[in-house]
């Protein structure tokens, strides 16, 4: 089986649906002959031509406004903002547009709409190439919010995304692109939106994360499988909706769950997570939900110490759940 | 079904080609780019039309939409009709030039100022817009100069605001007098036709509410959907 980046899979992805699905377009800042900053779209321009890989003006909020538009008219647009700390000024597109269209109209109207957008830190990005942004979206129904974390997932998962009768915000953590390699079946294969991965089993301890931390979260398991703790990892790869069966099945099994983001503790994803289980999973639980994520101050710092202390990584989730599991 | 988007929302009808829109002003100008876009790029013979008010000009969504359509040359025509307020506040207090189709420049498109007041002159401006579009020559911007002759909304107390005056003086200008003084200037509209004419307006309107009146209120577990497809 082929072995791939997470870029690879997500451009040779993009790649073959475009094949497959003359409405697919791309659009974004620098993803024509630049093949985007981040080489994701590299050779798609020469490929598919101006019509179809167009590149933007330097505008977040029309890059999503003129998608909505374009998927409105019979198009399946992709917008690629550059780098997800840039998305705030399409905030009112994507909430009060794309996300209400189906519900406003009565389902007279859909917008079949996938904005890729980079996100989270551990780069030396510093301040705004390393931000989290999906509890802001996450909170919203009629959008999907996927944050694929493994090669097979990013091409399984996009290939739902755009194929999709509603819009998808679809998060790539950056750290991730390179950094790591995993098997893609050639196949046109879907990863459903909507379900998480149980991608470690165990018995002891449940870890819950997504993306970057997911990673960390596997590498800590191994850690406690040697001292003798059994532990459990899902990766959500969907944050919107939530699969709420995998997560509660889970924690029923082992009666303790830690969940890990990078995103600011206060009111980030792992806080929904964690209503979820205390509302209903309570008489299951043997000890306290824990959340583990990045500290409340406004963003990631440059400084390599700095932004080291705000990240969680390998040791402090083993440190985490080596204290939830001797609770 | 519920119809979710009444109130102050607009009345968006597929069937009609008209979008639905939202209550946050201009959003729908980059979509209608967009829209516009997705027309030229499937070669079809589509003129879009977007509408706001010179309030709206405002946002940012306004600017990066007309960007935009100037530099694809999209078929849009995006029509500004310029009632001089932003609910209370003059035109004056809202940019920093006389007219919005002088912005038209700055987005590579032929910016249109006319009587928005004047039927015979709105169809003329808006043909050319639409032949302009059609022809490959890409997009206009229209403004409409027109006024509110009313309040806001009912919760609106223009007093507060503006001249009797000034609104008695607008008032005479209403376009629907000028139409039909044209009409009958020409020998177009006699007393019998005109009132056979706002018969029949009554009648659709008479029958509209009463349709309204005996419709059943929708099923309030209907506020589930649709969220998704």
């Amino acid at each position: 089986m082929p072995i791939k980046t997470n870029i690879e899979a997500l451009r040779e992805t993009m790649a073959a649906e475009m094949r497959r699905d003359p409405r697919i377009i791309i659009t974004g800042e620098d993803v024509g002959p630049r093949g985007g900053v981040f080489r994701a779209t590299e050779g798609l321009y020469a490929e598919f031509g101006p019509g179809r890989v167009i590149d933007s003006p330097l505008a977040e909020l029309s890059i999503v406004g003129v998608g909505i538009g374009m998927a409105l008219n019979g198009l399946r647009p992709i917008c690629e903002i550059q780098f997800a700390d840039f998305i705030h000024p399409a905030f009112n597109q994507i909430v009060n547009e794309a996300a209400r269209i189906r519900y406003r109209s009565n389902g007279q109207f859909h917008v079949p709409l996938v904005i890729r957008a980079p996100y989270g830190g551990g780069i030396s990005g510093g301040l705004y190439h390393s931000q989290s942004v999906e509890a802001f979206f996450a909170h919203v129904p009629g959008l999907y919010v996927v944050a694929p974390s493994t090669p097979y997932d990013t091409a399984g998962l996009l290939r739902s995304a755009l194929r999709s009768q509603d819009p998808v915000l679809f998060l790539e953590h950056k750290k991730l692109y390179r950094s790591l390699r995993g098997e893609v079946p050639d196949e046109d294969y879907l990863v459903p939106i909507g379900q998480a991965a149980v991608a470690r089993p165990g018995d002891d301890l449940t870890i819950i994360a997504y993306g970057l931390m997911f990673h960390e979260s596997l590498k800590a398991a191994e850690k406690l499988a040697q001292e003798g703790v059994s532990v459990e990892v899902i990766d959500l790869r969907t944050l919107a909706p939530l699969d709420k069966s995998t997560i509660l099945a889970s924690v029923k099994k082992t009666g303790k769950v830690l969940i890990v983001y990078e995103d600011n503790l206060t009111g980030g994803l792992g806080a929904e997570v964690a209503a979820l289980i205390a509302q209903e999973a309570f008489e299951y639980l043997d000890g306290p939900i824990t959340r583990l994520a990045g500290p409340d101050v406004p963003v990631m710092p440059f400084s390599h110490p700095m932004q080291d202390f705000f990240l969680p990584n390998a040791e402090k989730i083993a440190a985490a759940a080596r204290t939830l599991a001797a609770y | 079904p519920g119809w979710k988007q009444v109130n102050i929302n607009g009345f968006g009808d597929r069937n009609s080609r008209i979008d639905t829109s939202s209550s946050p002003v201009a959003t729908q100008v980059p979509q209608a780019a967009g829209i516009a876009f997705a027309a030229k790029l499937r070669g079809l013979d589509e003129v879009v039309v977007v509408t706001l008010g010179e309030g709206s000009t405002a946002q940012g969504d306004f600017h990066e939409g007309l960007n935009w359509a100037g530099i694809h040359k999209l078929p849009l025509i995006t029509l500004v009709q310029n009632n001089q307020y932003a609910i209370s506040v003059p035109v004056e207090k809202q940019m920093p030039v006389a007219n919005v189709a002088d912005r038209g420049d700055a987005y590579g498109m032929p910016g249109v100022m006319y009587d928005g007041n004047d039927v015979f002159e709105s169809y003329n401006v808006a043909c050319e817009a639409v032949l302009r579009a059609r022809r490959g020559e890409g997009p206009t911007l229209l403004e409409a100069k027109t006024y509110r002759p009313t309040p806001h909304s009912s919760d609106d107390d223009d007093r507060t605001y503006r001249s009797r005056q000034e609104v008695e003086m607008w008032k005479k200008r209403d376009p629907l007098l000028r139409f039909e003084a044209a009409l009958r200037s020409r020998g177009l509209l006699t007393d019998e036709l005109a009132e056979r004419i706002l018969a029949r307006c009554v009648a659709r309107v008479d029958d509209a509410v009463e349709y309204a009146q005996r419709a059943p209120y929708p099923r309030p577990e209907d506020a589930l959907q649709p969220v998704f497809g």
